[in-house]
């Protein structure tokens, strides 16, 4: 229960400020409802579009996820793939950093032609954001093993695949899980973009349909609503990422052990 | 602090009665999107020097993705916006009080492009297509609820190359602009404007805030026949209003482009309303319904009184004559 109070204690103080705050400047400021709506405006907003916003978390959690786990897959593939030369890396890293740096807002009506609308389009937006992170952080951490421990392991007769599964990949673990808390939000917010501008609407509407929804209605309440929605979801994921973390290294890595700082 | 503002607005009036300068700050108009001729009216009273005969330093201001010209005027970044009826009414139902003072557009070019090939030519047909529009339009909102139809939709990204490709989906479009953009593009499309699929309303609505007209009424008073006489100018003589706009403003706006608008725009600008009271005139029955409907629809939680909304007290009723 300490350790809960710990960890949850000081983000909610500052929660707690924050939202004070805010609702002070409303009161004070005078501002209108459009321009900044209180706390409690937000919430009754909240309130009022629970089903838009219930459809829009279910359908924005389903892509993120989606996205973060092809992001996962192929960053992970592509970074076992690039560790294992130095001219596979030199010839195919620099395109993944232009991956990175393709605008993903320009290119999602590409993928609308290509693919079709909705889920497919909205995915792929939120997997090119979030796939770099992932493989920049495992490459990294396969290659930046300890030569020593791999030379010990050559001497006893090791092959590259036990210097693998024993060396470079609980070496790459900790980068690994780094890229992937990095990704993890980045996943969310590749997804509403990309439910901005090639989602689909009603059923399948996601919260990134429905910030445009309200922001051409001028209901500003209501996208105060849909972004904290998007944000409790970003941080749900970085805190899955976290848990995840824990869960693999807790045990051996001293980034996860509670030590004294 | 409303003591001199009261005065500034009273000194104002006074020196405007005198022929001098009506304001001292520019009159900043943001309009909705890109300069074409759905800001004909603006742009030809610029052209033409309208403003200027009437001792008004008007700045305009082009829109675009993300510009919420009510937002602009309403947190006096602007002192006038141009958008549609709805926009005044939904800032009205958050307490943001807008009078719209010239309508450009009686009825409104938003609707949905459909292909000729689909045979689609109402709004029950639209039901079995796949809509590609920008969430939250009102009139679709609005058609959607009252008629109970549920068509795919998909958020609109401003481009109209996927509906090219793909004969079952209806587009988000501009009667002005879009057909002839498709048509050269080698679809053949049919335009369903709002209107024809069931909702009217205005569009290219000129908006200021309350308190500015009531302080400023001199000023609205010749912005708005400015705007009348440009408008009248270009609806009876539009090229040079199209090549100003081209050559001056922007340059991404074709002149071929500019004529085919054109040539739209006269059935959509006139009605019996402009002929009794001016260009840019609007009258009660139109913002009663879409303001009724739009509650109806639950888009405004609050009913919403738009009497209050708009006025052709700023109209010269010879607007429309003041060039023929």
């Amino acid at each position: 229960m300490k350790r809960v109070v710990e960890l949850i204690g000081p983000p909610l103080l500052v929660l707690l400020i924050v939202v004070g705050l805010w609702s002070l400047a409303v009161r004070v400021l005078g501002l209108p409802a459009f321009v900044l709506p209180g706390p409690a405006r937000v919430f009754e907003t909240a309130i009022v579009e629970s089903e838009r916003l219930t459809t829009g978390f279910r359908n924005t959690l389903i892509a993120s996820t989606v996205g973060l786990a092809a992001a996962t897959l192929v960053g992970v593939f592509g970074a076992v793939i690039l560790s294992t030369s130095r001219v596979l890396e030199r010839a195919l890293y620099p395109w993944a950093v232009v991956l990175q740096t393709v605008p993903a807002v320009a290119v999602a009506p590409l993928f609308v032609l290509w693919v079709g609308p909705g889920l497919v389009s909205v995915v792929l937006v939120a997997f090119i954001i979030a796939v770099f992170p992932i493989l920049a952080n495992t490459l990294m951490g396969l290659v930046s093993t300890d030569p020593a421990l791999i030379d010990l392991l050559r001497m006893q007769g090791a092959g590259r695949v036990a210097i693998f599964r024993k060396i470079r990949l609980p070496n790459s673990l900790p980068y690994f899980f780094t890229g992937m808390r990095i990704s993890a939000g980045l996943a969310v917010i590749g997804t509403i973009v990309g439910e901005m501008v090639v989602g689909r609407g009603g059923a399948e509407a996601g919260l990134g349909y429905y910030v445009v929804f309200s922001a051409t209605q001028l209901k500003t309440d209501f996208v105060f609503a849909t972004i904290i929605v998007s944000t409790a979801l970003g941080i749900a994921f970085f805190l899955a990422m976290v848990g995840l973390s824990s869960l693999v290294m807790g045990r051996w890595h001293e980034s996860e052990l509670r030590l004294d700082r | 602090m409303r003591r001199p503002v009261t005065l500034l607005a009273m000194l104002a009036i006074v020196v405007a009665a005198c022929g001098e300068k009506v304001e001292d700050d520019t009159i900043s108009v943001q309009t909705d999107w890109f300069a074409s001729t759905d800001h004909a009216a603006l742009y030809a009273a610029e052209l033409y020097g309208y403003f200027e005969d009437r001792n008004l330093d008007v700045e305009i201001r082009q829109g675009g993705p993300g510009i919420r010209a009510a937002n602009d005027v309403a947190t006096e970044t602007a002192t006038f916006g141009l958008a549609l009826t709805e926009n005044t009414i939904l800032a009205a139902a958050e307490d943001v009080e807008l009078l719209s003072v010239f309508a450009t557009y009686q009825e409104s070019p938003i609707g949905l492009m459909v292909h000729e090939s689909s045979g689609v030519s109402d709004i029950e047909g639209i039901a079995d297509l796949t809509v590609q529009i920008f969430p939250g339009q009102v009139f679709w909102e609005v058609l959607k609820h009252e008629t109970g139809i549920a068509p795919v939709e998909i958020a609109f990204d401003g481009s109209m190359t996927a509906w090219a490709e793909n004969p079952d989906w209806a587009v988000q479009g501009f009667a002005t602009t879009n057909p002839f953009d498709a048509r050269k593009a080698g679809a053949r499309p049919r335009m369903l404007t709002a209107t024809q699929l069931g909702f009217r309303s205005y569009a290219g609505v000129i908006f200021t805030r309350q308190s500015y007209a009531r302080e400023n009424p001199q000023a609205v008073q010749s912005f708005v026949e400015a705007l009348q006489q440009g408008f009248a100018e270009f609806l009876a003589d539009p090229e040079p209003v199209i090549e100003y706009i081209n050559d001056k403003v922007n340059a991404d706006f074709l002149i071929e482009v500019g004529e085919a608008a054109a040539s739209v725009m006269q059935d959509l600008a006139v009605s019996q309303d402009t002929e009794s009271s001016g260009l840019g005139a609007m009258n009660a029955g139109v913002w009663d319904d879409v303001a009724a409907r739009m509650f109806d629809a639950g888009i405004i939680r609050s009913e919403v009184d738009a009497s209050t909304l708009w006025t052709n007290a700023y109209l010269s009723s010879h607007g429309a004559r003041v060039i023929q």
